[in-house]
């Protein structure tokens, strides 16, 4: 399993319109477990409305988690995604 | 008769049928179902014709209103295939036995009351979204093909509120008036009806019960006055309006042709301001003059990666052409700020209006500038081109774009690729400092163009998004005149043309101060010209020039 932490940046946080691209680019990696974690709440990252109403907001810090063959890979891609969009 | 005060959106006068579109949970209620099995395939299948729909519906809107609304959709789509909406609809079929309809604004409703009660505002605000798709996978369920409604003939229709995607799907031939009872916040269906030029009247509070269905209607879009069941008065009244509309628009069909002249013959070009090719035909229509600003962003929306020189070239090539021998003068990109694009990979700024914007991303990327400005030179030959740069502050900025315009007819003149040598180059003046520079500036290009919004807010401090701050920022200000004034003075100090393509161009309380000035060119929506040709027609400015300036440098508010 890889996993990294983040802190948003975003000034709205996780929103809908973020999410959308977020879950687009978990479904590249198909077979792979990923979720995020925010305090004690952890939710698989393809649960759109899930995700949303964790109410991840700016400063606040998640953790992601990837299980699957090609983790490393996904991890660095979905970490590129959160420096880059959120 | 009931007369009820909303807010108009979309001009126009309208006089009908009144048609009620009803939300589809008042109409589809399924009871319990017998076959849990046929239900849950019934759902599965309406659920991917939903997500099939909202991903066409999204590249639709994305070409009519641009990604921030398609964006929009996109979310709709997600949600609407969105696992816990799939669960809670399989629970409700299986375990409670519903039918699907049912299950599905069941399961929407919970989902929504989740959302309501978070503490956020913005996400309290998607519980209406994910109401908004559920109703749309139970409309799809009911067999309706995913929400446009079928009107029956030339209608006035009212809702409780409309979606922008229910307002984009209906058929304009049928439509002959929009009015909602719920004031849209984001006011999307606004724009949509503005951009289908169908009369619009939100927030008319009682409209579903002020009236049977079919009952006679008048719709202002203007003032926003709705008026059902009219009495014989009122509706004489309103009808006599209409007939002064139309032969206003009969008088401003007859300006076609003619030239935007003085009494006492002082001239003014009229061109505008379009955003693609899909524009050219209001153009020719309105008669412009020439085309003022085509803002290039178009080419790079909606896409996810650099639109390359060809690409670039037909789209700039198509306008040239129609446009014929009438000039065309192209905005190079300007991204950045309210127009963000994921490709370009540009890290979020505290103050994104101050910050990498437009000439400032094409200087910091030579190549993306390098490829725009050979598209435009190359397709220089099939029209009269003009391309200024916006978000000017310095004169380096300049200099440092007429090298790269230098370097690029280089390029194309050893590659025996042909140009033109009559491409015009124009500044925008939109900062402050550009203005104050203007002397300078002037001895660099052809042409200024003045984008008063960004003028405005750059001079006022006021940002233009923020809606409280509207008092604070009137384009008006003295200040803001006394800047175009020195533009346009210093343009002509150096025989080189001053245009303003803001929204203040279209502005007809305007147009004598700017005829004054000696503006030469007023760049607006296509819709705007022929009434500002009929102004500047009526204006004899030998005995107001004086007055006017004074006004200028004087405190008139």
């Amino acid at each position: 399993m890889k996993t990294f932490q983040y802190t948003i940046t975003d000034p709205v946080g996780i929103h809908l319109r973020t999410v959308t691209p977020l879950v687009k680019k978990v479904k590249e990696f198909p077979g792979h477990e990923i979720t995020i974690t925010k305090g004690e709440n952890t939710v698989s990252l393809l649960r759109s409305s899930a995700v949303l109403k964790m109410a991840v907001k700016q400063g606040e810090t998640v953790t992601v988690s990837v299980s699957g063959d090609n983790e490393e890979a996904a991890a660095a891609a979905l970490e590129a995604f959160f420096r880059e969009k959120l | 008769m009931i007369s009820i005060q909303g807010v108009g959106v979309s001009p126009g006068l309208a006089c009908g049928p009144l048609y009620f579109l009803h939300p589809a949970e008042n109409v589809i209620r399924r009871a319990a179902a017998a076959d849990s099995d046929a239900e849950w395939e019934r759902f599965l299948s309406a659920q991917a014709r939903t997500v099939e729909q909202l991903g066409i519906l999204a590249e639709q809107v994305r070409q009519r209103s641009g990604e921030e609304a398609a964006a929009l959709l996109e979310g709709h789509q997600l949600l609407a295939e969105d696992p816990d909406l799939t669960d809670g609809v399989e629970a409700r079929i299986r375990e409670q036995g519903l039918g699907a309809e049912a299950a599905v604004m069941d399961t929407g409703t919970a989902l929504a009351e989740e959302f309501a009660s978070l503490d956020d505002p913005y996400l309290q605000a998607r519980a209406a979204d994910v109401k908004d798709v559920c109703r749309r996978i139970a409309a799809c369920l009911a067999g309706g093909d995913g929400a446009a409604a079928e009107l029956p003939g030339p209608v006035i229709l009212a809702a409780e509120d409309l979606s922008p995607s229910e307002t984009v799907q209906l058929d304009k031939t049928r439509l002959l008036g929009l009015i909602t009872a719920g004031g849209s916040v984001n006011g999307h269906t606004a724009i949509m009806a503005g951009t289908m030029g169908i009369p619009a009247v939100i927030g008319a509070a009682g409209i579903m019960d002020a009236g049977p269905e079919g009952c006679e209607v008048l719709l202002d879009g203007g003032d926003g006055v709705v008026c059902v069941a009219p009495d014989p008065e009122t509706k004489k009244a309103f009808l006599e309006k209409q007939e002064r509309q139309l032969a206003q628009d009969e008088r401003m069909k007859s300006l076609r042709g003619q030239k935007s002249v003085t009494r006492d013959g002082q001239s003014l070009r009229i061109c505008c301001n379009i955003g693609g090719p899909e524009d050219v035909p209001a153009v020719l229509e309105n008669d412009g003059e020439g085309v003022g600003l085509f803002r290039s962003e178009f080419l790079y929306l909606g896409r996810n990666d650099y639109p390359d020189e060809e690409t670039q070239l037909a789209a700039y090539r198509q306008v040239l052409s129609a446009m014929k021998d009438r000039e065309v003068i192209i905005r190079t990109l300007d991204i950045g700020a309210d127009k963000q694009i994921g490709y370009f990979g540009l890290p979020r700024e505290e103050n994104p209006a101050l910050g990498n914007r437009a000439l400032r991303i094409c200087l910091a990327r030579p190549e993306l500038f390098r490829t725009q400005l050979r598209a435009l030179y190359r397709a220089s030959v099939y029209g009269r081109l003009g391309v200024m740069f916006p978000m000017v502050a310095s004169v380096w900025e300049v200099r440092e774009s007429l090298a790269m315009c230098e370097q690029v007819k280089r390029e194309l003149r050893k590659e025996n690729l042909p140009f033109s040598e009559n491409v015009q180059i124009g500044v925008m003046v939109e900062t402050p400092a550009a203005a104050i520079m203007s002397d300078r500036l002037a001895q660099l290009v052809d042409f200024f163009s003045c984008g008063t919004n960004d003028l405005t807010q750059y001079t006022l401090a006021c940002d233009r998004q923020n809606r409280e701050l509207k008092r604070f920022s009137d384009p008006r200000h003295p200040a803001v005149l006394r800047l175009l004034k020195m533009v346009a003075d210093n343009a002509h100090r150096h025989n080189i043309r001053m245009h303003i393509c803001g929204e203040m161009a279209a502005d007809l309380s305007l147009t004598e101060t700017f005829l004054a000035m000696g503006v030469d060119e007023l760049s607006v929506s296509p819709r705007f010209v022929l009434p500002l040709r009929q102004k500047v027609r009526a204006t004899d400015l030998s005995s107001c020039r004086q007055s006017l300036m004074e006004e200028l440098m004087t405190d008139r508010l």
